[in-house]
């Protein structure tokens, strides 16, 4: 959707969140100068045309409550991505999977999933399970455990000057 | 991690718990999981449960979900506000869908281990920058990058390199084929 000036001031001022106050959009509204009705209507507008797909509470991280938390990446041939994709997806035991694009000879995987768990050993585990259950023992992977967390807040699509 | 393209979560009790704590006495966080849910809880947990999205847009939002919830207008403010201050709670706002308004992407860095910490603030200070992660490995930090456009995007990710000082690799998303909400919505 084509984004005007009033928009791009809209989302500058909503990226970060809306401000714990009774009126929080009539804050927003007087923020940039506009009325608090059209503020509403365009974040309804936003979220309808789906360039919001929510509009809510954001927790700080997936990971929150979780003490092992695991990136299993692999090494997956292009033309069987979307088969093998699918079916870690299907195991159960992933809460993301994704395609990347390759863009360098010193990253080789493509297939990006995730594992949380309490013990480094049940995510380890977990990784195994999906192995077999795939049928991708041949594919190369690694575990990539999370370690400090150093910053994490919303996208900001409009540069703050 | 891609945790940064969409982004969210339900607080586990774990968590919950560390705010339950805020009310009154309690066990450690490390003994959480096991406690007794209280009110205090199970506000925090109606709120992540029912508000992750379609969070009123009304002129008085809060007071809205006070009534839904039965409670008080200030009572649903502080609560959210402790959430917050817990750091459970990012914020209350949108999630954009990626690459719609603008540009983004996982970039990862191999940055020499004793100079991890350096390189992390140095590197979060960027404008573009919405997440950094350590994760164990070669590629040691895992940064999203977002820009207003896919020209600011290689501009940004020049500038980061820049500062950093190490090499870095680009990592867009292709396909999601699994992105999952705890509460067993899909994104």
């Amino acid at each position: 959707m084509a984004l005007t000036k009033r928009d791009a001031r809209l989302i500058a001022a909503i990226q970060d969140g809306i401000p714990l106050v009774s009126e929080p959009y009539r804050a927003i509204a007087e923020s940039i100068d506009e009325s608090e009705d059209w503020v509403l209507a365009r974040i309804g507008e936003l979220i309808a045309s789906k360039a919001i797909t929510r509009w809510g509470l954001v927790a700080v991280t997936y990971e929150v409550g979780f003490t092992a938390n695991g990136l299993v990446v692999w090494d997956v041939p292009d033309e069987r991505v979307a088969e093998i994709a699918k079916a870690i997806a299907a195991t159960g035991l992933v809460t993301r999977c994704y395609q990347r694009h390759r863009t360098s000879a010193r990253w080789r995987y493509n297939v990006f999933s995730m594992i949380h768990g309490q013990e480094r050993d049940e995510v380890r585990e977990r990784a195994e399970e999906i192995r077999r259950q795939v049928g991708i023992e041949a594919l190369p992977y690694e575990i990539l455990f999370t370690g400090r967390r150093f910053l994490q807040r919303g996208a900001r699509y409009v540069e703050i000057r | 991690m891609p945790v940064g393209e969409s982004g969210f979560a339900t607080p586990t009790p774990l968590v919950l718990g560390k705010v339950a704590s805020l009310a009154g006495p309690q066990g450690s966080s490390d003994d959480a999981v096991m406690h007794q849910e209280g009110p205090v809880d199970r506000l925090a947990r109606k709120l992540f449960h029912e508000y992750q999205a379609n969070f009123p847009l009304v002129s008085r939002p809060f007071a809205q979900i006070a009534e839904t919830l039965g409670t008080s207008e200030d009572a649903v403010m502080a609560m959210l506000e402790a959430l917050q201050e817990t750091g459970t709670l990012s914020r209350i706002g949108p999630v954009f869908r990626p690459n719609r308004l603008g540009r983004s992407t996982l970039a990862i860095l191999s940055v020499p281990e004793d100079r991890l910490a350096e390189v992390a603030l140095r590197v979060r200070q960027h404008p573009g920058v919405n997440h950094v992660h350590e994760r164990e490995h070669t590629y040691n930090l895992w940064i999203v990058v977002t820009a207003p456009s896919a020209q600011r995007l290689g501009e940004f990710l020049a500038q980061i390199e820049t500062v950093s000082g190490c090499e870095l690799v680009v990592l867009p998303m292709k396909k999601a084929f699994k992105v999952e909400r705890r509460d067993g919505l899909w994104h």
